[in-house]
């Protein structure tokens, strides 16, 4: 099972959060710009759930999920 | 004998929600998803901000022709549901060729209506007026975009978001904009008075016109809006007139259907307003195997700042509602839904978000970005925020109340 590689399309992202409460390790809120960040490129494939669920909670549509 | 489907009236972010949850939780009966609009699931809250005057006027998509497949959902745009007879199980819908569908469960997601002024609409004729505008739907967004772009001087009835996202919109494109607002402030439904009065500041520093305790008395113009006439005996030129007066469920089609739909008896919490009344994880109260989700919906919330029920028109809460629901039909765990208000707004260049509730003590923050928070706090502890670019702040509230 490889990474899932994660992108998170800035032009779109407005800082709704809702990526941090469903899957808090693996997304953030830079304090500076307000939008989301990625804590971490590569995320292992047990987190996928999660992942998923943070990408259907985006307002936006902001969040596409690859396995790398 | 074939399994009857799981049915979804409505393909809102509370009904398509229901639908992918049920495929992730396994669910594999049939899921047939109604739409009355005829057109693939869209997402509503993109409507009132970019879909006005942002480059692209297409809706934001729900679900793709793929998604739909992918999910293997009966998905039947155009469709309305007309009645429900709850001792057979069985929808009636507005699609001759087939206009009585069983169900093994159905769930509601049918949204709300604008609710209209028609004093408004009608000329002196009798004829309705152009130039007359309510924001819901993706084709109500085309109508507004179209007679935006044409129009000069705006008037918006109603100062809540979807009022104040429209008025922000016209006056970034350079249109003489009023809005006309009978309540005390602006977005009172939402916003505790010190963050509206923040919001009113915003808009009248960036040229809107805000009257508030005034309502619109009259329209001048047959056949088309020319003006209109304040309660204060004042006289505003207008070709464009936009009502946002707030949302009603439309439920209608469900008298005598046996569900509980004015709040009397056991779920009675002294509001008057339709709404489908649920248990705590969103049952239809007095029937079998109906749930309800989305802005239809009204729950006993076990918090304690919700007094005895709540019906909520919020997105974020509309998904979780669906998750929820979704689980119980799939896995017949219904447990008690209690989701944390979190709503926002675009308005200018300027994020507008709340979360929790308002309590008594109110606390204004600045962030080190330029944001602005206003802190609700009951007995020390917080209970909500409000921020204006403070997405960070926000987050932070909305973590420790979670």
């Amino acid at each position: 099972m490889t990474d899932l590689h994660i992108e998170i399309d800035l032009d779109l992202c407005n800082g709704y959060g809702n990526c941090v409460i469903a899957a808090p390790d693996v997304f953030d809120l830079d304090p500076e710009t307000n939008l989301a960040v990625l804590r971490t490129p590569r995320v292992s494939p047990e987190r996928r759930a999660a992942v998923e669920e943070a990408a259907m909670d985006c307002p936006v549509q902001a969040i596409r999920i690859r396995t790398a | 004998m074939r399994t009857p489907p799981a049915v979804i009236v409505g393909a809102s972010v509370a009904g398509v929600r229901v639908a992918q949850s049920l495929r992730r939780l396994g669910f594999d009966r049939p899921i047939v998803l109604l739409e009355r609009e005829d057109c693939l699931p869209y997402d509503k809250p993109p409507l009132s901000k970019q879909g006005l005057t942002g480059p692209d006027a297409r809706p934001t998509p729900l679900l793709s022709e793929t998604d739909l497949a992918g999910l293997a959902l009966d998905y039947r745009p155009g469709v309305a549901a007309v009645g429900l007879e709850t001792s057979t199980k069985t929808l009636f819908i507005s699609d001759p060729s087939d206009p009585a569908l069983r169900y093994g469960e159905l769930v509601l997601a049918t949204g709300c209506v604008p609710r209209r002024l028609p004093h408004l609409e009608r000329d002196s004729h009798g004829q309705s007026r152009m130039g007359v505008h309510y924001l819901r739907t993706a084709a109500d967004a085309v109508a507004l975009r179209a007679a935006l772009a044409t129009s000069r001087q705006v008037v918006v009835v109603g100062a809540g978001l979807i009022g104040a996202e429209v008025a922000a919109s016209a006056c970034s494109a350079a249109r003489t904009v009023t809005i006309v607002e009978t309540g005390q402030r602006m977005a009172g439904r939402v916003l505790a008075p010190a963050p509206a009065q923040h919001l009113l500041d915003l808009h009248r520093a960036r040229g809107v016109r805000v009257e508030l305790d005034t309502a619109v008395d009259a329209v001048t113009g047959d056949g088309c809006v020319t003006g209109v006439g304040l309660s204060t005996g004042e006289m505003i030129e207008a070709d464009l007139l936009v009502v946002g007066v707030g949302a009603v469920p439309d439920l209608g089609w469900l008298a005598g259907s046996g569900l509980c739909l004015e709040g009397t008896g056991a779920a009675s919490h002294s509001h008057t307003e339709t709404a489908i009344y649920c248990d705590a994880s969103l049952r239809a109260l007095g029937v079998e195997d109906v749930w309800a989700v989305g802005d239809v919906a009204r729950w006993p919330h076990p918090h304690p700042e919700e007094s005895g029920s709540a019906r909520y028109e919020h997105w974020a809460s509309a998904r979780e509602q669906a998750a929820q629901v979704a689980a119980a039909i799939a896995h017949g765990v219904a447990a008690p839904i209690a989701p944390l208000p979190y709503l926002w707004s675009d308005q200018f260049d300027v994020h507008v978000q709340h979360v929790g509730w308002r309590g008594p003590d109110v606390r204004r923050v600045e962030t080190p970005n330029g944001g602005v928070l206003f802190e609700f706090r009951r007995e020390g502890r917080i209970v909500g925020a409000t921020g204006f670019n403070a997405q960070g702040a926000v987050l932070g509230v909305r973590r420790g109340l979670g």
